[in-house]
C-alpha cells in the first residue's frame, strides 16, 4: 500500500456506469452521514455481501462524524485488501473483479476494498494423471489455492511466487514459482523475459501460455511438461525447475524439461527403485514401440519379408492372404480407426464411453478381422501402439508419440526399411537441435551427463540421490549435505 | 525453404529402393532341389510357401527341367501365379549323380544373389525331387521347414561338420582341405532324415562317412563341436591280457562302453613331409558298460582309458586309410602342412599327391573324468 494523493481524478458513480455499459450488476449504495456523502459501488454478483455488510457498510454507519473522512477511513476500515492511488482503469478492472469502490462525494477522493467471492472448485483427485501411492490431491483453477497448495508443501522462505500481469484485454495473474537458492538466474530470467513479450488479448489456460513459451512453435514434441499434480511440480522446483501458473487454469507449466521427464512419474519415488525402474524401461520401451512397431510391420509386409522368421511367416502369411489393401493402406486404416475411437471416447460422457469402448476394441477390431479388412497381427500390432502412446504419463507426449507415428508408417510404406532409418534420422536431428528454455531436450544423453542417467533413465535406490540433476544447472547443487559427509567419511576410513 | 528442397530431394531416393514385394503375392521358398537328367538338363524342384485367400494349404512344390538353375527358374515361374523369390531359401538339395559331376558352378550363382542368405544349408540326397515331394513329415507345413529344421537342428548342437553355403565355398576354394555335406536318406513312408555325411574331393563327391564317425573330423576341426557318444567295443581276451581278469568280469566275449565326451583338444602336428601326429585328448565321463562293471581302483581306470584309447585309434587308422584312398582331406591336413612356412609353397596338386602318401598317426588319448553319470 503506497500513500500517493496525486491522483484527484476519481471516477464517479455516472462515469463509472457509462464505462461498464449500463450494467445492471453494477450498483451503488449511497451512505448519507454526518455531511459527509459517501458512495460505495460494487458488482453485485461478483462481492460477498456480509463483508460489504459487516465490515464497510456497518462500520462506516457505527463511526462517529469526526472520523468520517477519506484520510480515516482508508487506514482504518476493518479489511485486509484495499487500493488507493488509483487510475480510472484500475477501477473498473478492480470492480470487475469483485472490490468495492468506496467514493467520498465532497473530498472527491476514493479507495477500494476487496469484498471478492470468487467461485472455486473444492480440491478435488487427480483426473488425468493418477497415481496408485502419493498424494492424491490436484490444483484447482484458483491462482490463490494453487500457490497455497504450494505453500503449505514447501516451507522455504527461499520459495518464490513472482508475479506478472498479462493480457490486454482481459488481465491475468501469472506466478512463477521457483526456489530462488536452487533456480538458475538465466533460465529465469529466459523464461521471465518471454512471458514479458507476451502481448496477447486473452491467454485461456497454462497450456496456451505454454505453447507460447516454446522454443520451437513447430515441433511435435512438448518443451513443458504440463501437470495438475502438486507433488511433481514440487518435486520438479525442488529439482532447479521452474514453475508457472496461470490464474484460473488447474494445469501448472514447468520447464525447462527434457525429453526423458515426460517419461517420469512421481509414482517412480514412491514406488521402490526396482520396480520404478523396471516401469521407466517399459515406458521407454512401449513409446519405442508405439513409433516403430506398425511402420516395421508396413515396411516387412512390403519389402523385406525376409526378415520374418520362418515360422512367424506362415502365420503372417496367412492372415495377411486375407487383405485386400497394401499394407500401407492396411495399416493407416486401422490407425486412423483406433484414433478415431479415442476421440470418441474421450468426448463422450463416461457413461457411454465404457459401451464405446466395448462396440471399438471388440466388435469392430473382431468384425474387420473376420471380413477380411486387416490382418489380425496387425490388430495386436496396433493395439500395442495405442497403448504404447498411452503409458506416458504426460499426456501431450502420448499425443506427440501418436502423431509421429503417421509419417513413419508412411515412410515405411514407400521406402521400406530404410524410410523408417530415414524417418528416425530427422526425427534424432529434430530432438537434438531441439531445446526447452534454451536447454538441450535430449540430456542427458546429448550432452552426455552421466551423473543425470539415473535421473531420468532409471531409478536408484535414494541414498543415490545427493544432489540435484546437473542439467538444469540449479545453483546449490546438493541435496543431502549430511548425509553427503558421511558417506565421504566412510570413503577415508 | 534448404530444408525443404533437401527433403524433397530425398524423394529422388525412391529410384533406388528395391521394388515392392508384398507378401502374399510372393511365392516363398523354402527349398529347392536339383536332379541331373541325362545330357547336362536338370530338374529343379521348388517348395514355395504360398498364402492364398480362403485355402488351408500354405504351400506347393514345382518342377522344371532346364540346363542352368536361372532357366529353371524361369520355368518355375511360369508355372504358378506368385512371384517366386528367395529371400527364405533355407536349403538347397543336390542329387548324389549331380554331386558326382561338380556342383560348384550351381553355387556360385547362389553365392552371389543377394537375397540368398550364405548361411543356407546345402545337402545331398538319392533324389532331390522325391524327397521335396515326401509328404511324411509332422507338425510342418512344407518339406523345406521340415528339412531345414532337420539341419538346424544337427548344425546348433555342432553335430555337422560344416554344411552351409559360405562353409562349402570357403574349405571349397581354400587349400589343403575339402568340404563335407550331409547326405538326406529318403526312405519310402518316413520323413527324411540324416543318413550319412558325404566326403567331397574339391566340388565332387568321392564318398561317405557315417555320422557317428564324423567325430573324429571334428576332434580336429572344431573345437566346441558336439562329439556325440562314442560307444567302444572291446575283447574280452585284451582285458585278460592288460591284467584286468583280477577285477571278477562277468563273462562275455565283447564289453562295450559308452562314454560321453566332456570337453577334447585335438592338434594336427606336422612330424615332417611324411609324418603328421594328429593328437587328441578326449576328457570323457562313462555312461554305461555292457555288462555292468565297477571300474573302481585308478590302475585299471588308467588301463581302461588306455584300451578304449587304442579302440579308438585302431578305428580312426580305418578311415583315414579310407580318405587316403579316396584322396580326400576333410580333416584339413594339407592346411596344417602348408601352414608351415617351409611347405607354404606347395600347390593343391602338389598336396594332394604328397596326401595319398602320407603316413597319418593317429593318436587319441582318453580320459576318464567322471563315471556312472546320468546322461
Amino acid at each position: 500500500m503506497t500513500e500517493r494523493h496525486n491522483n484527484d481524478n476519481f471516477p464517479g458513480y455516472e462515469k463509472i456506469k457509462t464505462i461498464l455499459n449500463e450494467s445492471p450488476d453494477l450498483m451503488c449504495r449511497k451512505l448519507e452521514v454526518g455531511q459527509e456523502g459517501i458512495h460505495i459501488i460494487f458488482m453485485k454478483n461478483l462481492i460477498k455481501p456480509e463483508i460489504l455488510n459487516e465490515y464497510v457498510i456497518k462500520y462506516i454507519e457505527e463511526l462517529s462524524i469526526e472520523y468520517l473522512h477519506y484520510t480515516y477511513l482508508m487506514k482504518n476500515i476493518p479489511i485486509e485488501e484495499i487500493k488507493v492511488n488509483l487510475e480510472e482503469q484500475e477501477v473498473i478492472s478492480s470492480l470487475l473483479n469483485g472490490f468495492a469502490y468506496i467514493y467520498f462525494l465532497d473530498e472527491k477522493k476514493a479507495f477500494i476494498v476487496n469484498c471478492a467471492n470468487p467461485i472455486e472448485r473444492s480440491i478435488e483427485k487427480a483426473e488425468t494423471e493418477s497415481l496408485v501411492y502419493g498424494p492424491k490431491i490436484s490444483f484447482t483453477e484458483s491462482l490463490t489455492s494453487n500457490v497455497k497448495i504450494i505453500r503449505q508443501n514447501l516451507n522455504d522462505y527461499n520459495l518464490c511466487t513472482d508475479e506478472i500481469k498479462i493480457g490486454e484485454r482481459v488481465q491475468k495473474q501469472i506466478r512463477i514459482v521457483y526456489i530462488k537458492d536452487i533456480a538458475n538466474d538465466d533460465t529465469l530470467q529466459t523464461l521471465k523475459d518471454r512471458i514479458k513479450q507476451l502481448s496477447t488479448d486473452n491467454i485461456i489456460d497454462s497450456s496456451v501460455l505454454a505453447q507460447c513459451l516454446e522454443d520451437n512453435h513447430y515441433s511435435l514434441f512438448p518443451q513443458f511438461i504440463l501437470t495438475e499434480l502438486p507433488d511433481r511440480f514440487i518435486y520438479s522446483i525442488l529439482n532447479g525447475r521452474i514453475g508457472v501458473f496461470i490464474d484460473g487454469s488447474p494445469v501448472g507449466i514447468i520447464g525447462p524439461a527434457n525429453f526423458f521427464s515426460f517419461f517420469e512419474s512421481t509414482e517412480d519415488i514412491y514406488l521402490r527403485w526396482s520396480l520404478s525402474t523396471f516401469i521407466r524401461f517399459i515406458r521407454l520401451f512401449a513409446m519405442v514401440g508405439s513409433l516403430f512397431l506398425t511402420a516395421i510391420y508396413v515396411a516387412a509386409m512390403t519389402y523385406h519379408f525376409e526378415l520374418i522368421p520362418s515360422k512367424l511367416l506362415i502365420i503372417i502369411g496367412q492372415s495377411r492372404s486375407q487383405v485386400p489393401f497394401p499394407p500401407l493402406l492396411e495399416a493407416l486404416l486401422l490407425e486412423g480407426l483406433i484414433e478415431l475411437l479415442r476421440e470418441a471416447g474421450a468426448r463422450l460422457p463416461s457413461k457411454v464411453g465404457q459401451t464405446m469402448g466395448i462396440v471399438g476394441g471388440i466388435v469392430i477390431g473382431q468384425a474387420t478381422v473376420e471380413a477380411g479388412l486387416t490382418s489380425n497381427i496387425l490388430i495386436i500390432i496396433v493395439a500395442f501402439s495405442a497403448l504404447g502412446a498411452f503409458s506416458a504419463p504426460i499426456y501431450e507426449m502420448g499425443t506427440a508419440v501418436r502423431i509421429a507415428r503417421f509419417p513413419i508408417i508412411i515412410l515405411a510404406g514407400v521406402w521400406g526399411l530404410n524410410g523408417i532409418i530415414f524417418g528416425i534420422c530427422i526425427l534424432m536431428v529434430h530432438l537434438l537441435k531441439l531445446t526447452s528454455l534454451n536447454k538441450p531436450y535430449l540430456a542427458p544423453l546429448y550432452p552426455l551427463r552421466m551423473k543425470d542417467l539415473q535421473y531420468f533413465l532409471i531409478r536408484l535406490p535414494h541414498h543415490f540421490y545427493m544432489r540435484r540433476p546437473l542439467i538444469n544447472r540449479p545453483k546449490d547443487s546438493i541435496r543431502l549435505k549430511e548425509r553427503l559427509r558421511n558417506i565421504t567419511d566412510l570413503d577415508e576410513f | 525453404m534448404k530444408k525443404i528442397v533437401i527433403l524433397l530431394c530425398s524423394l529422388l531416393c525412391t529410384a533406388c529402393m528395391a521394388p515392392e514385394k508384398i507378401i502374399e503375392m510372393q511365392g516363398i521358398s523354402t527349398i529347392i532341389g536339383f536332379d541331373l537328367l541325362d545330357d547336362n538338363t536338370y530338374k529343379g524342384t521348388i517348395s514355395l510357401l504360398q498364402f492364398d485367400r480362403k485355402e488351408e494349404k500354405t504351400s506347393v512344390t514345382l518342377s522344371a527341367d532346364g540346363t542352368t538353375s536361372k532357366q529353371i527358374r524361369q520355368k518355375l515361374e511360369e508355372q504358378t501365379s506368385h512371384d517366386i523369390t528367395s529371400g527364405q531359401l533355407r536349403t538347397i538339395l543336390f542329387n548324389k549323380n549331380m554331386a558326382e559331376t561338380g556342383i560348384s558352378s550351381f553355387l556360385d550363382t547362389m553365392q552371389r544373389d543377394s537375397l540368398i542368405s550364405s548361411l543356407i544349408f546345402l545337402a545331398i540326397t538319392d533324389n532331390a525331387e522325391e524327397t521335396i515331394n515326401n509328404t511324411n513329415y509332422e507338425e510342418y507345413p512344407e518339406m523345406g521347414s521340415y528339412i531345414y529344421q532337420l539341419l538346424d537342428k544337427h548344425e546348433k548342437k555342432e553335430m555337422l561338420v560344416n554344411s552351409n553355403l559360405h562353409d562349402f565355398i570357403t574349405t571349397q576354394y581354400e587349400i589343403g582341405i575339402d568340404p563335407t555335406l550331409p547326405i538326406i536318406k529318403n526312405a519310402n513312408g518316413v520323413a527324411p532324415s540324416i543318413d550319412s555325411v558325404a566326403l567331397f574331393k574339391e566340388d565332387k563327391i568321392v564318398g561317405s562317412i557315417s555320422l557317428i564317425n564324423t567325430l573324429y573330423i571334428k576332434l580336429f576341426t572344431n573345437n566346441k563341436a558336439f562329439l556325440g557318444d562314442i560307444t567302444v567295443e572291446i575283447a574280452a581276451e585284451e582285458l585278460e591280457k592288460r591284467g584286468m581278469a583280477e577285477l571278477n568280469l562277468p563273462k562275455s566275449d565283447i564289453y562295450k562302453i559308452t562314454l560321453h565326451p566332456i570337453k577334447y583338444k585335438g592338434n594336427i602336428e606336422i612330424k615332417n613331409e611324411e609324418l603328421v601326429h594328429l593328437n587328441a585328448t578326449i576328457s570323457v565321463s562313462t555312461l554305461e558298460f555292457q555288462p555292468s562293471i565297477s571300474v573302481k581302483n585308478k590302475d585299471s581306470l588308467n588301463k581302461m582309458e588306455q584300451l578304449i584309447g587304442e579302440a579308438l585309434n585302431k578305428e580312426f587308422g580305418y578311415i583315414l586309410e579310407e580318405l587316403k584312398n579316396l584322396n580326400t582331406d576333410p580333416i584339413g591336413i594339407g592346411r596344417k602342412i602348408r601352414s608351415v612356412r617351409k611347405y607354404s609353397h606347395l600347390t593343391e596338386g602338389d598336396l594332394r599327391q604328397k596326401y595319398s602318401a602320407l603316413k597319418i598317426k593317429p593318436n587319441i588319448k582318453v580320459e576318464i573324468k567322471r563315471t556312472g553319470s546320468v546322461d
